[in-house]
């Protein structure tokens, strides 16, 4: 076996120019692979991200029926031990409670539908980025009553600045019509135009006056340590608020688009992946048929000295895992590496980033590499190798030894 | 009973429409620890006589009886066995594997029998110095001559002490010095080691060598004349 091991590792490299450029073609067939896992890896996740740190968080909960129909009925009172379990919760980096609904804000020349959020002025920063987000002013205080934030996109299309005058509608928890008069008093900017458009910020207080009587909340949302643990929290909460006629749900209930996009993007890489491991076979396939042309008499000799047919075929399928295992090393490295570095740097894609927003990115997408699936490509390609080798080794093991010795050198 | 019995041998080869009749009727018996030189000229039958003792090629009549089996009623597997254990070969050029040095090339066939490492390279360092090529283990052959490389797989195809050695023309691409030293090994190893050697040639020196020489002519024996 060491000597079979040894021939199979010399022979790759008696047409050193050749097994190059095999070896260079599979290796970049890999960093390519890698490089779109790793792009449509990152891209998947930012959108998962910005969605949840925009507003969504990891794991919400809503009253009874808000998840179907959420309107003001579904609201739920405010639960101030539910504060303690959270606080006390390690895994929980940040929650808050808000009081939204569907209203209309109208100028006197303009009327929008908009989604009122009514935020805890204190917390909402710490679980999204509307804080960050903000580009002039401040965000909602609960200080200065009847103060609205809005995205600077809607504040553009209405005309209104800092400091002017907007008035909200929307329908009361009693069924009546509630209004009031709010003045800009914060402009944000998400990077999601279509967010930025629709969605206003007033304050927690505000928001229960106007809709509301009590301290009611339409939805607590919290943000964890870690994304892998939503189910795991959801769970928890629900087994510990059964009591209460709640709903927990988690970001994947909530944003049913993105996990089918996620899906959708799984299944349309299947092709393109399989796509270059059919090209790599065909190069295998090629080679060690051209090898085996170059070596008939010295095949032949060996196979008239007695040699089994069956460890021909296992020499030559050891070459082909050799040439794999090179390609792998090489590529699997420049791949990772590749990633890596556009991890850190990002990639710049603001040429496309109407496509993109619409998709929920920024402007710069950062590729990350899942190892587990970088690790399928590879065995991937170790596998493709050997099984594709099968053919000329088999066919390498077929020569008429008599011919084979008679064709020279 | 001979250890080579070859009778009424006759092996047709199809050229598109016509027939070659390589071998038209071949009787010969060859002892154990004979040294044979088959002669004649290009195209006579030596190669395809050699193919078909050793069961490379089959036959299309007559029989071959080789170390009390008939050869022509074996299976590829048995003769795969056979060739292995009990026939060493030595061709006319690029006997070698290339990859492997010279030791390796002579430990082939015992890898191939399974026989123990260190009991390997024993025999082999062994053989490479009955050949003249103690300190020669480590070279590969594309850097050795062309005598040198033959004298290897002279050395590789007796070490595991087959019952017969089949060579075709190993000298052909050999000047007649190295040619002669070559067979000079061979006749060593015949005389000391009790080997049967059958070799092929058209070389008149180098049929001087054997004690018995068989020359074949349009695939017949022409005369068989053991001095
Ligand atoms: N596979 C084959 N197909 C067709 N004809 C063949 C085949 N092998 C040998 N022959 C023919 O059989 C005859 C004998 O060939 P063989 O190779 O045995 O001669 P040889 O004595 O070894 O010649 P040389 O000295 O040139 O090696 C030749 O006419 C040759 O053309
Ligand atoms: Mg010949």
């Amino acid at each position: 076996m060491k000597t079979l091991l040894k021939m199979a590792w010399l022979n790759i490299w008696r047409n050193k120019r050749r097994t190059l450029i095999l070896l260079c073609a599979m290796a970049a067939g890999l960093i390519g692979v890698l490089f779109t896992m790793g792009f449509m890896q990152g891209w998947m996740n930012q959108m998962v991200d910005n969605a949840i740190m925009t507003y969504e968080g990891h794991v919400k909960i809503l009253g009874k029926g808000f998840q179907r129909n959420p309107v003001i009925e579904n609201s739920m009172p405010a639960m101030p031990d539910v504060e303690g379990i959270l606080n006390r919760d390690p895994r929980v980096r940040a929650w808050t409670e808000r009081l939204t609904a569907q209203g209309l804000l109208s100028t006197p020349t303009d009327s929008r539908v908009v989604t009122i959020v009514g935020a805890d002025p204190d917390r909402e920063p710490q679980v999204s980025v509307i804080g960050e987000a903000l580009r002039d002013g401040e965000f909602v205080s609960s200080k200065e009553p009847l103060k609205i934030a809005i995205g600077r996109t809607l504040s553009e299309k209405i005309k209104k600045g800092l400091g002017k005058k907007v008035v909200l509608m929307s329908q009361r928890l009693d069924g009546e019509i509630g209004s009031a008069a709010f003045r800009v008093g914060g402009l944000f900017d998400t990077g999601s135009g279509s967010y930025d458009e629709s969605t206003v910020y007033i304050s927690l207080a505000d928001a229960r006056q106007m809709l509301a009587e009590g301290d009611r909340v339409t939805e607590i949302t919290i943000l964890l340590h870690d994304i892998k643990d939503s189910e795991v929290v959801a769970a928890d909460l629900a087994r510990e608020l059964k009591e209460r006629g709640v709903e927990v749900v988690t970001w994947k209930d909530r944003l049913p688009f993105i996990v089918e996009m996620i899906k959708l993007s799984d299944r349309f890489a299947i092709p393109y992946y399989a796509l270059f491991y059919i090209a790599m076979a065909f190069g295998i396939v090629n080679t060690l048929l051209m090898a085996i042309g170059e070596r008939t008499h010295e095949i032949g000799i060996m196979l008239a000295m007695g040699m089994h047919r069956r460890t021909l075929v296992l020499l030559i399928m050891l070459e082909s895992l050799f040439l794999a295992i090179l390609a792998a090393l090489a590529g699997a490295g420049i791949g990772w590496g590749l990633v890596a570095w556009f991890g850190h740097r990002g990639i710049d894609l603001s040429a496309f980033s109407a496509a993109m927003e619409y998709y929920g990115l920024g402007h710069v997408l950062y590729p990350v590499l899942d190892p587990g699936r970088a690790a399928w490509a590879v065995v991937a390609m170790l596998a493709v190798a050997l099984v594709f080798s099968f053919y000329p080794a088999a066919r390498a093991a077929r020569l008429v030894p008599v011919e084979a010795i008679r064709r020279a050198g | 009973m001979k250890l080579l019995e070859v009778g009424q041998l006759k092996k047709d080869y199809r050229e598109g429409k016509t027939w070659v009749h390589a071998l038209r009727g071949v009787d010969l018996q060859i002892g154990e620890g004979e040294f044979v030189a088959i002669a004649g000229p290009s195209g006579s039958g030596k190669t395809t006589l050699l193919n078909v003792i050793s069961g490379l090629d089959s036959v299309t009549e007559g029989q071959v009886r080789f170390d009390g089996d008939d050869v022509t009623t074996m299976t590829p597997r048995q003769l795969t066995h056979m060739r292995l254990t009990k026939i060493g070969f030595v061709f006319q050029v690029y006997n070698l594997i290339p990859v492997l040095t010279a030791q390796e090339n002579v430990e082939f066939t015992m890898l191939l029998q399974g026989v123990p490492a260190a009991k390997r390279k024993a025999l082999s360092l062994d053989i490479l110095s009955r050949v003249g090529l103690a300190g020669y283990g480590h070279r590969r052959p594309p850097t050795m001559s062309g005598g040198q490389q033959q004298r290897v797989a002279v050395a590789r195809a007796i070490v595991t002490h087959p019952r017969l050695v089949l060579a075709d023309e190993p000298t052909a691409n050999l000047d007649s010095e190295t040619g002669a030293k070559l067979l000079d090994v061979m006749k060593e190893l015949n005389e000391t080691e009790k080997i049967t050697f059958i070799f092929s040639t058209h070389d008149p020196m180098v049929m001087d060598y054997s004690r018995r020489l068989i020359r074949v002519r349009d695939g017949r024996v022409d005369s068989d004349k053991t001095r």
